[in-house]
């Protein structure tokens, strides 16, 4: 079967100029530099890292928010690289998005029920008053109430703004969503009631997910398989228990070890590895392999020679020279 | 002999501008010991900072103040306090970090001069004396090179670094007491493991009592020897971290934990979350505020607010029942359960 999402080394690099009438380009930060991966239908790819590895970057690109700087993004089997603004304007309905911060993308001056119309109305979906019907539809699907059509943002709280969120999103229809911190700015006890949603969701539509995020616990709930990303390069991909269990990789190994569980008896079992420094810059990575300068395993070869992405058992790849 | 810290009934409001009055912190009571590391862990709006800003004294005014109770630091009540003492206390007694560091830090400064300004105003050191000090904690709390970065300003620092410059200026008066106040939460999960190992190291080695607030109920399970639990301004379960995880005794809790994804987890269970939206603190709340979320609940948690009673040894909780993790939750819940429509701000 041909995955929904192919994507194949795919980069995002954006220019440093410097200069105030004549710019020069003085270098590029490398957000993503040349990742791939095939997310297959109904599945929930996850995608983690710490801020800066090109994760949120990689989503936009994906959905053409941005041109990618190159390789190619297929969906369905068609390219949408270089697909130009009409092209891609066919594909939007299937491609959606749900953000950290649906107070942002909503117009706080326009009433619920609208917000989640108008996308209904620009694809054309619906017509006359089956369109109110349509919207009233969406938001019962979301957990909202019928009579909250005619209320404004900033009456509602965190978890139902993302439910708005999620029910523009869905308004078009669409096969891919990409959640992109879709629960990081909710209360703890709300995350649940999202990510739950977000499940049933993908069940009832047959969704196909690329769930991003920082937090690790909530990734491998929702994730099939997961990807770790570091400094714009995949590290690791494997089944979402199978990275948790034997990570293989000496990054994913530090990450999984420093989230903390709650359980005041494991955390004392526990050890973790604990990385040197921070992440270097993205404008001028390291050579090789760019978790070399922390890694605590790392030979004269990481700082030379960059680890290729190589499969170590099924579905289970990662990109080190020490495995 | 007498605890560090003692808060006695604290009350603290806030006035709106519409006239209104939040009751952030509703009565809390709780006492810290030397050495001894406190969690309190609630949502947004739960009181903790509150409590936290309370105890520095650092409420914004005028429309937060503290409305009653006592807190007692070392038998001291720092609420009979002058302003001038106050100060003293907040320089050599308390010292406290936030979320996010470059909201504290001077742009405009160097570093090195920011955490050498209290040892020169307190301690009385020659700017020599206090540059050397600087460098010296820098060095403690894990910057490396610090002869080099003590003249760079916050902005060349990473988001670690920063907190641990935070730390740095914490230190420089040798604490009794040090909150931090979400401490962790912009930070990355391998940083955030950085910063809460040094927190653990300094405070064996000055031991120092530390209280760490956050809404992370694992940073909390690693850190803290005691936990407070609050909701809707209250504490609504109290003890050791243990009993507070693996036998917990209030619904808010027990769901809180039930809710959570958990990276040891391997089923595909299903999360079990608290359903509905906590309090609005602006509306006077009657009964007990988790009343309208919560899976046991009777008509009578909606007429009295239960009190934080002892439910085994060292171990309290506010709830009319003996609910443990092996009640189990009735399907038809007796109280109306708030519809998601629960509006939470005004319209």
């Amino acid at each position: 079967m041909q995955p929904l999402v192919q994507v194949n080394d795919l980069k995002m690099h954006f220019p440093l100029r410097k200069g105030i009438v004549v710019q020069r380009q003085i270098g590029s930060v490398k957000a993503v530099d040349g990742i791939s991966f095939d997310i297959d239908e109904g599945e929930t790819l996850g995608l983690v890292g710490e801020s800066g590895c090109g994760k949120s970057t990689a989503g936009r690109a994906i959905l053409q928010v941005r041109k990618p700087t190159a390789g190619s993004v297929r969906f369905r089997g068609t390219e949408l690289v270089g697909l130009g603004k009409a092209g891609m304007s066919v594909y939007r309905r299937h491609l959606q998005m749900i953000f950290q911060d649906p107070y942002a993308s909503l117009n706080p001056r326009i009433s619920v029920g609208e917000a989640i119309a108008e996308p209904i109305r620009v694809h054309g979906l619906r017509h006359g008053a089956d369109v109110a019907q349509r919207v009233r539809e969406l938001m019962e699907m979301v957990g909202l109430s019928q009579s909250m059509m005619t209320r404004y943002p900033h009456e509602f709280s965190g978890g139902q703004r993302q439910r708005i969120g999620i029910a523009r999103a869905l308004a078009v229809e669409p096969e891919f969503i990409v959640c992109d911190e879709p629960v990081s700015a909710l209360d703890v006890s709300i995350q649940a009631q999202v990510i739950n949603l977000l499940e049933d969701l993908q069940q009832r539509l047959n969704l196909t997910y690329l769930f991003i995020a920082h937090d690790l616990g909530a990734v491998k709930h929702v994730s099939n398989r997961i990807v770790v990303m570091y400094l714009g390069k995949i590290v690791e991909i494997a089944d979402s228990v199978e990275i948790y269990r034997r990570p293989l990789h000496p990054y994913s190994k530090a990450l999984v070890s420093a989230v903390p569980v709650p359980s005041p008896k494991l955390e004392r079992k526990r050890s973790r590895i604990l990385l040197n420094g921070d992440l270097p810059s993205p404008i001028n990575p390291p050579s090789g392999c760019r978790f070399h300068t922390r890694c605590p395993i790392a030979i004269k070869r990481c700082a030379t020679e960059e680890p290729p992405l190589v499969e170590h058992g099924s579905k289970h790849k990662a990109a080190c020279w020490m495995i | 002999m007498t605890h560090l810290l003692e808060v006695r009934n604290l009350h603290t409001h806030f006035r709106t501008p519409g006239g209104g009055l939040v009751r952030a912190v509703d009565g809390v009571s709780f006492s810290l010991d030397r050495g001894e590391t406190l969690g309190i862990v609630g949502e947004s709006g739960s009181g903790k900072s509150v409590t936290s800003l309370s105890i520095m004294r650092l409420l914004s005014k005028p429309a937060g103040f503290i409305a009653g109770g006592e807190i007692h630091l070392d038998g001291r009540d720092l609420l009979a306090m002058s302003e001038r003492e106050m100060r003293r206390v907040r320089s050599k007694e308390i010292a406290m970090i936030f979320q996010d560091p470059m909201t504290s830090l001077n742009p405009v400064v160097p570093v090195g001069r920011q955490i050498a300004e209290p040892l020169r105003v307190h301690m009385r050191m020659t700017p020599r004396q206090a540059r050397g000090q600087a460098i010296e904690l820098m060095g403690r709390v894990g910057i490396p090179e610090p002869h080099q970065r003590v003249d760079d300003y916050p902005h060349q620092f990473s988001g670690g670094m920063r907190q641990r410059v935070m730390i740095a200026i914490a230190l420089t008066c040798n604490p009794k007491l040090l909150i931090a106040d979400e401490p962790t939460t912009a930070l990355d999960v391998t940083i955030q493991a950085q910063i809460l190992e040094l927190i653990r190291q300094l405070q064996a080695e000055l031991e120092m009592a530390v209280i760490i607030i956050t809404h992370d109920l694992g940073v909390v399970a690693g850190v803290a020897d005691r936990v407070n639990v609050m909701y809707g301004g209250r504490i609504v379960e109290s003890g050791p971290t243990d009993y507070i995880f693996e036998q917990p005794r209030m619904p808010y809790t027990i769901g809180l934990l039930r809710s959570v994804p958990r990276v040891d987890d391997d089923s595909d269970n299903r999360l079990v979350p608290i359903r509905g939206t906590p309090p609005d603190m602006g509306k006077p709340i009657v009964g007990c505020a988790f009343a309208p979320r919560c899976d046991h609940a009777h008509s009578r948690c909606l007429d009295a607010a239960p009190t934080l009673r002892t439910v085994a040894p060292d171990h309290r909780a506010a709830c009319h029942f003996d609910i443990t993790l092996d009640t189990p939750t009735t399907a038809a819940p007796s109280v109306p359960a708030i519809e998601w429509g629960g509006v939470s701000s005004n319209p």
